[in-house]
């Protein structure tokens, strides 16, 4: 048409099909011109919390803002959203921003499933009035959202442990911790003097030595076996999902009471370097807990990897006399049970948790009898109440 | 799925478009009436056609009026013939009344008592069938917008996706309604330039033809003008509802501002452009368009030419078995003798008188061509990026590859010419900005020559500072002023006496109460000039 017009205007010697070619022309130029500069200048902006617990619902608030003069006609806004949290799995708004305008937009995720989730990319797209041009897209950034696991509070738990001079009583005298005063008696011959409480001995008028509680320190190192391949082929991802729980529930519970716990799972991270999770030495403050809790709330299944002996064997070196591996895994091969009984050599524990249904728990409890580690076997998550309060 | 289910502001968006979209659809009906009414009027002048415009605006507000309740009838069908005929016998009536009045209330008059006679002679008056004919086009043109526009609403997509094999095949109703109101538009365009001719000295006289001077906007060129400017709403529009209906059926949420915004913004899009074309060149173009009209007369002159070589070689084909056998061609003209070329008339060429500077008229004409290329620029860029797969196409013959990396190397030098101005700009920016906070740094933001010799002499020194830190030699932050000197010195060995005789004199105008004489501040200028020069050369 613009040729026509063009010839129109050349064989009547008129300026009038000029006019027309401007304006076709310019719509083109100046729509596109619009659409280019508008969407350009539009910035957003996503807040969200970084982190929830199961359960929780997680606000994100979206703000779009138009930093130019330029109104936009129209805005296209998608928020990518991960499956497990939201339905459907996109946040998707049209709205309109005039010129230094703002629109806010707000959605709920639900923290249905432990993970690391990404939020987003949020797209934007625009185009011209006429849709002469095709629409225009930017993406945004990408933010995360950790989902702790699932917690249960333990109250009840045995575990076996031997290092000294913790905060748990412990049922042999060898371990008497001079910090934990229990009650007075009369001195008999050979009492340690230091044992003599000189101020109840001059209140009573005859010397009286201090009793001591047993306690011991319980140092624990959870290792966690993510390779579905140690697990049933029916029941993996239940089970490995079940091992999260118990590892997450076990860490709670150590640190709650005071003692270290460390992490060593073998899984993929997305955080990780080379997608492996770094082992986590044993700590015993609330901020630890966060860190393990975050490291169980990423990890996901692998298969293949080093192999989980080998991995026990690397850390376990570092580990102080006396301590606790918890290891939780779907089946215990010769290799595992073996490195398992040089720990107790070491001076070192060992459990085994099974975790998730199809485990061959006999089959292992026999085997480990043989090398004296303890075995419990978790078939649900029903089974963890057990240890519950 | 039904209509129900959607939000209101669906159904409220969905409204306001269609309200808008038919009152644009009519108002381009009457442009459009209105150019043909000025053609018509140039063409038989006797027709009073002043109200053509309003006569088929009237018909085509009842069409959009009807069409809503007529939709549902199926076509030729009883209930539909019977709503058809009983509306036409109507508007017949009403459009005679108007015709008839259009001469006067006397002559109405008159040709009632025609009616009296002769119902044939009443009815049958040319001007008469002429308003119906045009009101029939118009009718039926106004249904097909009517349809169209219907065609892109909601509920037509629900029904599209139960029953999926209707639309199948057929162009989506935007891209008929592009095509619907550009044929129309190519029609008053044809319109438009027809009134732009003498055509009753062409036809009746069979002179050559004359190009009335007219301005853009009368003999119809504002009819068209607006019918293209009405038009392009409307496809605004049907861009909005096409994508309202998308995101409807997305289950998207529209905000409620959405339709009204599209509204606005098209007022203010089409304001702009507007604004934009009103102030490019048109009538300084006219050199120009003369010069392509000459060259259009030239290359039709000279296909004229070679269709009568190819039929003097045809007869003379056809001749030549009659002349072997010693018969006269019974053509009587001389084969071979071409005919001869109309002569190329360089008059054509002549600039236009414009009565204005001569200066000024080339400067105008230039920043027409420009104007023109870079239009055309546009149009060739956009219809490039609209169309890659015919890109694509060419780049597999060898002129198309030469022309697409021709196309590269235009990108890249013009990409590369603006990276380097828009540097050149803003290093030229920050130097001046620079500069000026130099300046205003010195005592009072007084301006250099408002300065002393004592406070010149720092000026200068503050430069060399300035200066040498953007040549990378930096004053540290602990250096005293002969240290300094001694990295630059260290750096410039050719200046290293100015630096020193520079260095020595702002020690002595900074931390001396001797009086400083215009002759050393003139020197210290002449030294700070030539390290200038060094440290450009560094």
């Amino acid at each position: 048409m613009l040729v026509t017009l063009i010839l129109i205007a050349a064989a009547l010697r008129d300026d009038f099909a000029l006019s027309l070619v401007y304006l076709l022309v310019g719509v083109f130029a100046v729509g596109a011109w619009w659409s280019r500069r508008a969407l350009a200048q539009v910035v957003h902006e996503r807040s969200a919390e970084t982190h929830a617990f199961l359960g929780e619902k997680v606000k994100v608030g979206l703000r779009i803002r138009n930093a130019g003069w330029l109104p936009v006609a129209w805005l296209d806004v998608r928020d990518s959203l991960p499956v497990a949290l939201a339905s459907p799995a996109v946040f998707r708004r049209v709205t309109t921003l005039s010129a230094r305008g703002q629109a806010s937009f707000e959605y709920e995720l639900e923290a249905r499933k432990r993970g690391y989730y990404p939020l987003g990319p949020l797209f934007l797209s625009s185009g011209d009035l006429l849709g002469l041009g095709d629409a225009l897209t930017r993406q945004g950034d990408v933010q995360h959202l950790t989902v702790y696991p699932r917690i249960v509070a333990f109250g009840r738990v045995s575990m076996p442990a031997s290092a000294p001079q913790g905060v748990l009583r412990h049922s042999q005298p060898i371990f008497e911790d001079p910090a934990r005063v229990f009650g007075k008696r009369d001195y008999v011959a050979g009492d340690s003097l230091r044992r003599v409480d000189w101020k109840s001995s001059a209140a009573v008028g005859r010397l009286q030595v201090r009793l001591f509680e047993p306690s011991m320190s319980q140092e624990v190192l959870i290792v966690l076996d993510m390779d579905g391949d140690h697990y049933h082929y029916h029941s993996r991802i239940d089970a490995t999902e079940l091992g999260v729980v118990i590892a997450a529930s076990f860490a709670n519970w150590i640190i709650e009471n005071k003692q270290a716990c460390g992490l060593l799972v073998r899984g993929r991270d997305p955080l990780g370097v080379n997608g492996l999770p770094q082992p986590v030495p044993p700590r015993k403050d609330k901020a630890h807990l966060m860190r393990l809790l975050e490291t169980l709330a990423r990890v996901e299944m692998t298969q293949g990897g080093p192999p989980l002996p080998l991995q026990i064997q690397h850390v376990r070196t570092g580990l102080a006399w006396g301590t606790t591996l918890l290891v939780i895994t779907g089946q215990a091969d010769d290799a595992l049970l073996h490195e398992l009984y040089q720990a107790r050599r070491a001076g070192q524990h060992a459990v085994l948790i099974l975790s998730g249904p199809g485990a061959p728990v006999a089959e292992v409890r026999h085997k480990a009898g043989f090398y004296g580690i303890v075995v419990r076997s978790v078939y649900s998550e029903r089974d963890l109440e057990q240890w519950r309060r | 799925m039904g209509l129900s289910s959607f939000p209101a502001e669906v159904h409220l968006n969905e409204r306001i478009f269609r309200r808008i979209s038919y009152a644009l659809v009519g108002l381009m009906m009457v442009c459009a009436a209105h150019t043909l009414s000025v053609l018509v009027g140039h063409i038989f002048i006797n027709w009073p056609v002043a109200w053509l415009p309003a006569m088929m605006g009237f018909i085509a507000f009842e069409r959009l009026f009807t069409y809503p309740r007529t939709r549902g009838l199926l076509l030729f069908s009883t209930e539909w013939l019977k709503g058809v005929f009983t509306e036409w016998i109507a508007l017949a009536l009403i459009l005679r009344l108007v015709v008839g009045v259009w001469h006067g209330l006397p002559a109405f008059s008159e040709q009632l008592f025609t009616l009296a006679r002769s119902f044939t002679e009443f009815f049958l008056l040319p001007e008469f069938i002429f308003v119906l004919v045009i009101a029939f086009i118009t009718w039926m043109l106004t249904g097909a917008f009517a349809s169209l526009l219907d065609e892109m609403g909601l509920d037509r997509a629900l029904i599209a996706l139960d029953v999926p094999t209707l639309d199948s095949g057929v162009p989506h109703p935007r891209a008929r309604l592009s095509a619907l109101v550009v044929s129309l538009g190519s029609a008053l365009v044809i319109f438009t330039a027809l009134v732009r001719v003498n055509l009753r000295d062409m036809f009746l006289a069979g002179a050559q033809p004359v190009f009335l001077d007219l301005s853009a906007l009368s003999g119809g060129g504002g009819s068209t003008l607006l019918y293209f400017l009405f038009g392009l709403a409307l496809l605004s529009q049907g861009h909005f509802i096409t994508l309202h209906t998308q995101w409807s059926l997305a289950r998207v949420r529209i905000a409620p501002g959405v339709a009204r915004g599209w509204i606005t913004y098209s007022v203010i899009f089409f304001a702009l452009v507007l604004a934009i074309v009103s102030v490019l060149p048109t009538r300084y173009s006219l050199g120009m368009f003369t010069a392509l009209g000459a060259l259009l007369d030239l290359v039709v002159r000279l296909a004229g030419f070679l269709v009568q070589l190819l039929i003097i070689l045809v007869v003379l084909i056809i001749n030549l078995p009659a002349m072997l056998f010693g018969r006269q061609p019974q053509q009587q003209t001389q084969p071979g003798l071409p005919p001869e070329i109309p002569a190329f008339d360089p008059g054509q060429l002549a600039p236009l008188e414009t009565g204005g500077l001569p200066w000024l008229e080339a400067l105008r004409a230039l920043v027409s061509w420009v104007v023109l290329l870079a239009v055309v620029g546009v149009a060739l860029v956009s219809f490039v990026r609209q169309h890659h797969s015919l890109w694509q196409a060419l780049a597999q013959f060898p002129a198309g590859r030469w022309v697409m990396r021709l196309w590269r190397w235009l990108r890249g030098a013009s990409k590369s010419f603006g990276d380097g101005l828009t540097r050149a700009v803003s290093a030229g920016l920050e130097r001046w900005r620079v500069r000026r906070a130099a300046v205003s740094a010195l005592p009072g933001g007084m301006s250099l020559r408002r300065l002393d010799a004592r406070q010149r002499i720092r000026f200068f020194y503050l430069a060399l500072v300035r200066r040498g830190s953007e040549r990378g030699l930096a004053r540290g932050p602990a250096q005293t002023p002969l240290e300094y000197a001694a990295t630059l010195e260290r750096a410039l060995p050719e200046s290293d006496s100015d630096i020193a005789t520079l260095t020595d004199e702002f020690i002595k105008a900074r931390y001396s109460r001797q009086p400083v004489l215009e002759e050393e501040a003139s020197l210290v200028r002449r030294l700070w000039n030539r390290i200038r020069n060094a440290l450009r050369r560094a």
